[in-house]
Protein backbone atom coordinates (compact mmCIF):
# COMPACT_ATOMS: atom_id res chain seq x y z
CA UNK A 1 0.00 0.00 0.00
CA UNK A 2 1.21 3.45 -0.90
CA UNK A 3 1.54 6.04 1.60
CA UNK A 4 1.70 9.40 2.25
CA UNK A 5 5.21 11.03 3.71
CA UNK A 6 6.71 11.63 6.85
CA UNK A 7 9.76 14.04 7.27
CA UNK A 8 12.26 12.08 9.30
CA UNK A 9 14.69 13.73 11.21
CA UNK A 10 17.81 12.69 12.95
CA UNK A 11 20.13 14.42 15.83
CA UNK A 12 22.55 16.57 14.75
CA UNK A 13 26.15 14.77 14.01
CA UNK A 14 29.50 15.36 15.61
CA UNK A 15 31.22 17.70 13.88
CA UNK A 16 33.44 16.56 11.70
CA UNK A 17 30.70 13.22 10.74
CA UNK A 18 28.23 13.23 7.96
CA UNK A 19 24.77 11.86 8.59
CA UNK A 20 23.66 8.55 8.26
CA UNK A 21 19.67 6.78 8.73
CA UNK A 22 18.68 3.66 8.31
CA UNK A 23 15.25 2.00 6.84
CA UNK A 24 14.28 0.42 10.15
CA UNK A 25 13.58 -3.72 10.36
CA UNK A 26 10.19 -4.43 8.54
CA UNK A 27 9.94 -1.61 6.56
CA UNK A 28 10.60 -0.38 3.24
CA UNK A 29 11.25 3.22 2.04
CA UNK A 30 11.21 5.26 -0.94
CA UNK A 31 12.70 8.88 -0.45
CA UNK A 32 11.18 11.59 -1.96
CA UNK A 33 13.63 14.70 -0.89
CA UNK A 34 15.30 16.17 1.82
CA UNK A 35 18.06 18.38 3.09
CA UNK A 36 20.82 19.28 5.71
CA UNK A 37 22.27 22.41 6.79
CA UNK A 38 26.39 22.76 6.38
CA UNK A 39 28.69 25.17 7.95
CA UNK A 40 32.34 25.24 6.85
CA UNK A 41 35.39 25.45 8.78
CA UNK A 42 37.92 27.87 8.06
CA UNK A 43 40.14 25.45 6.72
CA UNK A 44 40.31 25.02 2.64
CA UNK A 45 39.85 22.24 0.70
CA UNK A 46 37.28 20.91 -1.61
CA UNK A 47 34.52 19.21 0.28
CA UNK A 48 32.50 17.71 -2.26
CA UNK A 49 28.95 16.91 -0.66
CA UNK A 50 27.04 13.01 -1.26
CA UNK A 51 24.59 10.81 -0.82
CA UNK A 52 24.84 6.95 -0.61
CA UNK A 53 22.73 4.31 -0.55
CA UNK A 54 24.66 1.46 0.71
CA UNK A 55 23.28 -2.13 2.33
CA UNK A 56 26.53 -2.79 4.23
CA UNK A 57 28.01 -5.09 1.87
CA UNK A 58 27.89 -2.66 -1.72
CA UNK A 59 26.93 0.83 -3.01
CA UNK A 60 23.24 0.57 -4.20
CA UNK A 61 23.22 4.00 -5.59
CA UNK A 62 25.61 7.57 -5.28
CA UNK A 63 25.22 10.57 -6.05
CA UNK A 64 27.32 13.89 -5.38
CA UNK A 65 27.43 17.64 -6.00
CA UNK A 66 30.24 18.56 -8.48
CA UNK A 67 30.96 21.92 -6.83
CA UNK A 68 32.45 22.04 -3.50
CA UNK A 69 31.17 24.58 -1.07
CA UNK A 70 34.13 27.21 -0.23
CA UNK A 71 35.50 27.13 3.30
CA UNK A 72 33.73 29.54 6.18
CA UNK A 73 29.97 29.49 4.66
CA UNK A 74 26.97 28.29 5.41
CA UNK A 75 25.24 25.82 2.59
CA UNK A 76 21.74 24.18 2.61
CA UNK A 77 22.41 20.82 0.93
CA UNK A 78 19.20 19.29 -1.02
CA UNK A 79 18.54 16.23 -2.04
CA UNK A 80 15.46 15.12 -4.79
CA UNK A 81 14.80 14.24 -7.96
CA UNK A 82 17.13 15.72 -10.50
CA UNK A 83 14.72 15.28 -13.77
CA UNK A 84 13.58 19.05 -13.19
CA UNK A 85 16.66 20.84 -11.97
CA UNK A 86 18.10 23.55 -13.45
CA UNK A 87 20.04 25.50 -11.64
CA UNK A 88 19.84 27.25 -7.73
CA UNK A 89 20.81 30.64 -6.64
CA UNK A 90 18.87 30.07 -3.61
CA UNK A 91 20.05 26.83 -1.97
CA UNK A 92 23.74 26.46 -3.29
CA UNK A 93 24.00 22.73 -3.45
CA UNK A 94 21.87 20.32 -4.96
CA UNK A 95 22.30 16.12 -4.79
CA UNK A 96 19.98 14.55 -7.38
CA UNK A 97 18.43 10.99 -5.75
CA UNK A 98 16.04 9.07 -7.83
CA UNK A 99 13.42 9.41 -6.33
CA UNK A 100 10.01 7.35 -8.08
CA UNK A 101 12.29 4.15 -9.16
CA UNK A 102 13.93 2.86 -5.52
CA UNK A 103 12.44 1.37 -2.79
CA UNK A 104 15.25 1.24 -0.06
CA UNK A 105 14.55 -2.28 1.80
CA UNK A 106 15.11 -2.64 5.30
CA UNK A 107 18.44 -2.03 6.54
CA UNK A 108 19.09 0.22 3.51
CA UNK A 109 21.98 2.61 4.83
CA UNK A 110 21.63 6.17 4.03
CA UNK A 111 24.76 8.33 4.55
CA UNK A 112 24.95 11.90 3.67
CA UNK A 113 28.87 12.49 3.33
CA UNK A 114 31.35 14.91 2.00
CA UNK A 115 34.50 14.04 0.76
CA UNK A 116 37.27 15.82 2.95
CA UNK A 117 34.92 16.69 5.29
CA UNK A 118 37.19 18.83 7.67
CA UNK A 119 36.93 18.26 11.77
CA UNK A 120 35.63 21.82 12.23
CA UNK A 121 32.73 21.06 9.77
CA UNK A 122 29.11 21.20 11.47
CA UNK A 123 26.34 19.30 9.28
CA UNK A 124 23.08 19.73 11.10
CA UNK A 125 18.88 20.03 10.42
CA UNK A 126 18.94 16.70 8.75
CA UNK A 127 15.46 15.33 7.12
CA UNK A 128 14.36 13.53 4.51
CA UNK A 129 10.38 13.31 3.25
CA UNK A 130 10.28 9.48 3.33
CA UNK A 131 7.43 7.26 2.15
CA UNK A 132 7.82 3.96 4.45
CA UNK A 133 5.41 0.89 4.34
CA UNK A 134 4.96 -2.61 5.77
CA UNK A 135 5.86 -4.76 3.40
CA UNK B 1 -4.18 4.00 2.62
CA UNK B 2 -3.63 4.31 -0.82
CA UNK B 3 -3.36 7.82 -2.25
CA UNK B 4 -2.03 7.45 -5.73
CA UNK B 5 -3.80 8.95 -8.24
CA UNK B 6 -6.72 9.77 -5.69
CA UNK B 7 -8.64 13.46 -5.24
CA UNK B 8 -9.60 15.83 -8.09
CA UNK B 9 -7.48 19.27 -8.38
CA UNK B 10 -9.03 22.03 -7.04
CA UNK B 11 -7.32 25.79 -8.41
CA UNK B 12 -6.58 27.46 -5.39
CA UNK B 13 -6.27 31.63 -5.81
CA UNK B 14 -4.25 34.05 -3.33
CA UNK B 15 -4.27 37.37 -2.64
CA UNK B 16 -1.76 39.81 -3.98
CA UNK B 17 1.28 39.36 -1.90
CA UNK B 18 2.69 43.26 -1.26
CA UNK B 19 5.06 44.86 -3.74
CA UNK B 20 8.20 43.27 -3.21
CA UNK B 21 6.98 40.26 -1.39
CA UNK B 22 6.85 36.60 -2.80
CA UNK B 23 4.03 34.24 -2.77
CA UNK B 24 3.73 31.15 0.31
CA UNK B 25 1.70 29.05 1.44
CA UNK B 26 1.23 26.68 3.94
CA UNK B 27 -0.45 22.98 3.86
CA UNK B 28 -3.02 22.95 6.40
CA UNK B 29 -3.50 20.55 9.08
CA UNK B 30 -4.88 17.51 8.57
CA UNK B 31 -4.45 17.57 4.69
CA UNK B 32 -1.72 16.60 2.28
CA UNK B 33 -1.18 18.01 -0.89
CA UNK B 34 0.25 17.37 -4.60
CA UNK B 35 1.01 20.36 -6.29
CA UNK B 36 0.16 19.91 -10.13
CA UNK B 37 1.14 23.27 -11.94
CA UNK B 38 0.66 27.03 -11.18
CA UNK B 39 1.09 30.47 -12.23
CA UNK B 40 1.43 34.07 -11.05
CA UNK B 41 2.19 37.40 -13.00
CA UNK B 42 5.60 39.28 -11.90
CA UNK B 43 5.21 43.25 -12.97
CA UNK B 44 9.63 43.96 -11.90
CA UNK B 45 10.09 47.39 -11.18
CA UNK B 46 12.82 49.55 -13.38
CA UNK B 47 15.88 48.60 -10.89
CA UNK B 48 18.19 46.42 -13.18
CA UNK B 49 19.15 43.48 -11.37
CA UNK B 50 19.05 39.29 -12.36
CA UNK B 51 16.35 37.85 -10.51
CA UNK B 52 16.41 34.45 -10.41
CA UNK B 53 12.84 32.85 -10.47
CA UNK B 54 12.53 30.17 -7.56
CA UNK B 55 10.28 27.46 -5.89
CA UNK B 56 10.70 25.32 -2.94
CA UNK B 57 9.01 22.85 -1.07
CA UNK B 58 9.84 23.00 2.71
CA UNK B 59 8.63 21.81 5.87
CA UNK B 60 10.50 22.91 9.17
CA UNK B 61 14.17 22.65 8.49
CA UNK B 62 13.83 20.10 5.87
CA UNK B 63 13.99 21.42 1.98
CA UNK B 64 11.85 18.93 -0.32
CA UNK B 65 12.53 20.23 -3.33
CA UNK B 66 13.91 23.35 -4.69
CA UNK B 67 14.22 24.38 -7.89
CA UNK B 68 15.11 27.50 -10.04
CA UNK B 69 14.79 28.79 -14.02
CA UNK B 70 18.23 28.90 -15.19
CA UNK B 71 17.11 32.15 -16.97
CA UNK B 72 17.72 35.41 -14.77
CA UNK B 73 14.85 37.79 -15.29
CA UNK B 74 17.48 40.60 -15.66
CA UNK B 75 16.06 44.04 -16.45
CA UNK B 76 18.11 45.89 -18.25
CA UNK B 77 19.37 49.21 -16.96
CA UNK B 78 18.66 51.14 -19.75
CA UNK B 79 14.69 49.90 -19.34
CA UNK B 80 12.46 52.59 -17.37
CA UNK B 81 9.56 51.18 -17.80
CA UNK B 82 7.51 48.37 -15.94
CA UNK B 83 8.67 44.49 -17.20
CA UNK B 84 5.60 42.44 -17.22
CA UNK B 85 6.01 38.38 -17.31
CA UNK B 86 4.34 35.27 -16.90
CA UNK B 87 5.50 32.55 -14.50
CA UNK B 88 4.77 29.09 -14.52
CA UNK B 89 5.36 25.70 -12.38
CA UNK B 90 4.64 22.22 -13.53
CA UNK B 91 5.28 18.64 -12.71
CA UNK B 92 7.85 17.94 -15.80
CA UNK B 93 10.41 19.37 -17.17
CA UNK B 94 11.49 23.36 -17.65
CA UNK B 95 11.10 25.19 -20.44
CA UNK B 96 12.92 28.46 -19.47
CA UNK B 97 11.47 31.09 -21.51
CA UNK B 98 8.81 30.61 -23.88
CA UNK B 99 9.20 33.95 -26.66
CA UNK B 100 6.82 35.72 -28.31
CA UNK B 101 3.60 34.28 -26.58
CA UNK B 102 0.44 36.63 -25.52
CA UNK B 103 0.91 36.87 -22.20
CA UNK B 104 1.07 40.58 -20.49
CA UNK B 105 3.69 41.71 -22.73
CA UNK B 106 3.01 45.61 -21.98
CA UNK B 107 6.33 47.61 -22.20
CA UNK B 108 8.19 44.02 -22.83
CA UNK B 109 10.08 45.09 -25.83
CA UNK B 110 12.38 41.71 -25.96
CA UNK B 111 8.76 39.76 -26.49
CA UNK B 112 10.27 37.40 -23.68
CA UNK B 113 7.01 36.61 -22.03
CA UNK B 114 6.98 33.13 -20.17
CA UNK B 115 8.94 31.66 -17.42
CA UNK B 116 8.53 28.44 -16.06
CA UNK B 117 9.89 26.13 -13.55
CA UNK B 118 9.48 22.65 -13.35
CA UNK B 119 8.41 20.79 -10.14
CA UNK B 120 7.57 17.31 -8.74
CA UNK B 121 3.98 16.36 -8.11
CA UNK B 122 5.06 15.03 -4.67
CA UNK B 123 2.94 14.33 -1.64
CA UNK B 124 3.33 17.23 0.54
CA UNK B 125 2.68 16.77 4.51
CA UNK B 126 0.74 19.25 6.37
CA UNK B 127 2.81 22.17 7.69
CA UNK B 128 4.83 22.07 4.70
CA UNK B 129 5.50 25.35 2.87
CA UNK B 130 5.18 26.17 -0.64
CA UNK B 131 7.11 29.86 -1.61
CA UNK B 132 7.33 31.39 -5.09
CA UNK B 133 10.11 33.90 -5.04
CA UNK B 134 12.78 35.56 -7.13
CA UNK B 135 16.18 36.03 -6.30
CA UNK B 136 17.29 39.63 -5.53
CA UNK B 137 13.61 40.80 -5.97
CA UNK B 138 13.07 44.56 -5.60
CA UNK B 139 10.91 46.19 -3.43
CA UNK B 140 8.61 47.61 -6.43
CA UNK B 141 8.38 44.28 -7.85
CA UNK B 142 4.90 43.51 -7.60
CA UNK B 143 3.81 39.63 -7.67
CA UNK B 144 0.05 38.79 -8.35
CA UNK B 145 -2.78 36.66 -9.76
CA UNK B 146 -1.54 33.48 -7.90
CA UNK B 147 -3.11 30.21 -8.75
CA UNK B 148 -2.29 26.66 -8.51
CA UNK B 149 -3.72 23.43 -9.44
CA UNK B 150 -3.90 21.01 -6.22
CA UNK B 151 -4.63 17.62 -5.07
CA UNK B 152 -5.61 17.46 -1.60
CA UNK B 153 -6.61 14.93 0.54
CA UNK B 154 -7.53 14.09 4.39
CA UNK B 155 -4.98 12.54 6.35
Amino acid sequence: MLGLGTIMTITNPSAGAGWQMTVPTGKAWRIWGGSCHFQSSATVVSRFPTITYENGTGVLWFGSQAHAPQANSSYDIVYHDAECFLTDLYINQFIPVPAKAIWLPAGTNIVGGFQSIQAGDQVSNVGLLVEEVTP
Amino acid sequence: MSVDGTGIGTIMTFANPAAGSDFSTTVPAGQAWRVWGGSCHIAASATSTNRTPTLYFKNGNTYIYVASNGQDYNHDANQTVVFHQQHAFQEGPPFLYVAGQVWNLTNNPAGLALNTIGIRAIWLPAGTIIRYFMFNMQAGDQMSQVGMLVEAVNV
